[in-house]
């Protein structure tokens, strides 16, 4: 066979060859997205938001699912996991609870939500009480104040609750911790609270992604797993092997004591602002499991030596936010010793074991502890007076 | 890894001989989800890191 022939065979079976690749890839994606749709009922109704990092998109709805739960949600006009929000208000005493995943309590049927058990006990005292659940999955609380700032005005509270989630709040505002993270962050300028200028790189790439993930549920999933996978390579990058998020609990930590004071210093911007449109501040701080379950400190202490140096205290974040609360003078509620106390009473899981959140339970003794907290501080309008 | 290694060199020299390329991609998506599920399990005792933007 002369040259010339042979290789343009040679380049007609190359050619074949990456043609053959090609089809049978893009036959595998195919069905690949198509068992994805069956299988896979998580989708992401989170987008973007240049102010606050993230949002839910408005009217979108999602299966959230795991080994232990899964529930449907949709989001309401405002892009939160509520009944509809209203700008219009009239006779309504509005309660606004801002928090991380443990107020928008994806992982319980939203009628056992804290939010919504609150709001229908609240209810039997005083119909005209609502609660509006601003809670947002991986929020800290730089986030709940902007929340508040750029919801405020529109919706018109009468008491804020700022719901403090003590593992992982001030890891999550702190640019060290969490500055990969493209979302907004505060430093300190004197005594008051000054927001960091940075622009986001990652947003255009990640907005492009998202375009992608609305079309393609398979496209969705490896997004989504591959940030798990980032997320775990970066929890592996802490002191000693020890998760940056566990340093909490150091009170000899430098960066988390900057985070407590830029901390302290939002909470006063938040009740200052709340003064200004006419509410009342309070504060909830939420446990963690490690925090309530002995047995879980117990082995991460084992699984961490330098957890267990002396020191080192479970409860120390409760007691430092409990200090500046007392000296602030600002109402605030912990449900760590509560929540210990039952759990040593009746041994009662009030978190999920794996994901980590409350459950139906846990849920349950928030409501009845938050409730009780708002009466025993007057913090809501008498038995149906007002 | 010696055993690994020869059965992706048996792997990639069937592919050669039978010129079977349609099975590449299926075999590279297969590795990629496999992975992708493995590594992305979290143990009961991780601390709360959200997988935000």
């Amino acid at each position: 066979m002369p040259k010339i022939k042979r290789k343009k065979k040679k380049h007609r079976e190359l050619l074949k060859n990456i043609a053959t690749f090609l089809i049978a890839m893009l036959i595998c994606l195919i069905l690949l997205e198509l068992v994805s749709r069956i299988v896979i009922r998580d989708h992401n109704y989170t987008e973007f938001d240049p102010e606050l990092g993230s949002r839910h998109i408005p009217y979108d709805s999602a299966w959230h699912c795991t080994n232990e739960f899964c529930h449907k949600h949709t989001i309401n006009n405002a892009g939160f996991l509520d009944d509809d929000f209203s700008e219009e208000k009239g006779d309504e005493f509005r309660i606004f609870i801002f928090g991380d995943s443990f107020i928008a309590a994806e992982q319980v049927a939203s009628e056992d939500a804290m939010h919504m058990l609150l709001e229908s006990t609240l209810q039997e005292k005083n119909e005209n009480i609502v609660v509006y659940n601003f809670g947002h999955s991986g929020f800290s609380t730089d986030q709940y104040y902007l929340s508040l700032k750029k919801y405020g005005e529109r919706y018109k509270p009468d008491l804020v609750l700022f719901a403090i989630f003590t593992a992982n709040d001030l890891h999550g505002m702190n640019m060290k911790f969490s500055g990969n993270i493209c979302k907004p962050f505060f430093e300190l300028e004197g005594n008051t609270v000054k927001q960091v200028e940075r622009t986001c790189r990652a947003s255009s790439f990640f907005e492009s992604i998202k375009k992608v993930l609305k079309h393609s549920r398979f496209v969705e999933f490896v997004f989504e797993k591959g940030l798990l996978i980032r997320n775990k390579f970066l929890v592996s990058q802490g002191e000693e092997g020890v998760p940056t998020a566990y340093l909490v609990y150091d009170p000899d930590n430098e960066e988390y004591q900057n985070s407590f004071k830029v901390h302290d210093a939002l909470l006063l911007a938040a009740e200052q602002y709340s003064e200004s449109l006419g509410a009342s501040f309070a504060v909830v701080t939420l446990p963690s499991k490690e925090q309530v379950n002995p047995a879980i400190w117990d082995q991460l202490k084992e699984k961490y030596p330098p957890l267990a140096e002396e020191g080192v205290d479970p409860t120390y974040p409760t007691k430092r936010i409990d200090q500046f609360c007392k000296a602030a003078d600002i109402s605030c509620l912990h449900l760590l010793e509560p929540f210990k106390s039952e759990f040593e009473k009746n041994g009662n899981d009030l978190y999920f074991w794996h994901d980590g959140h409350w459950n139906e339970e846990g849920n349950r003794l928030a409501t009845e502890l938050i409730d009780n907290f708002l009466n025993e501080q007057l913090l809501i309008p008498d038995h149906g007076k007002e | 890894m010696a055993k690994n290694r020869s059965l992706l060199g048996e792997f990639w020299g069937f592919l050669m001989e039978r010129k079977a390329w349609w099975l590449a991609p299926i075999i590279i998506l297969l590795v990629i989800v496999g992975a992708l599920i493995i590594f992305s399990q979290s143990s009961a005792l991780s601390p709360f890191i959200y997988a935000l933007f």
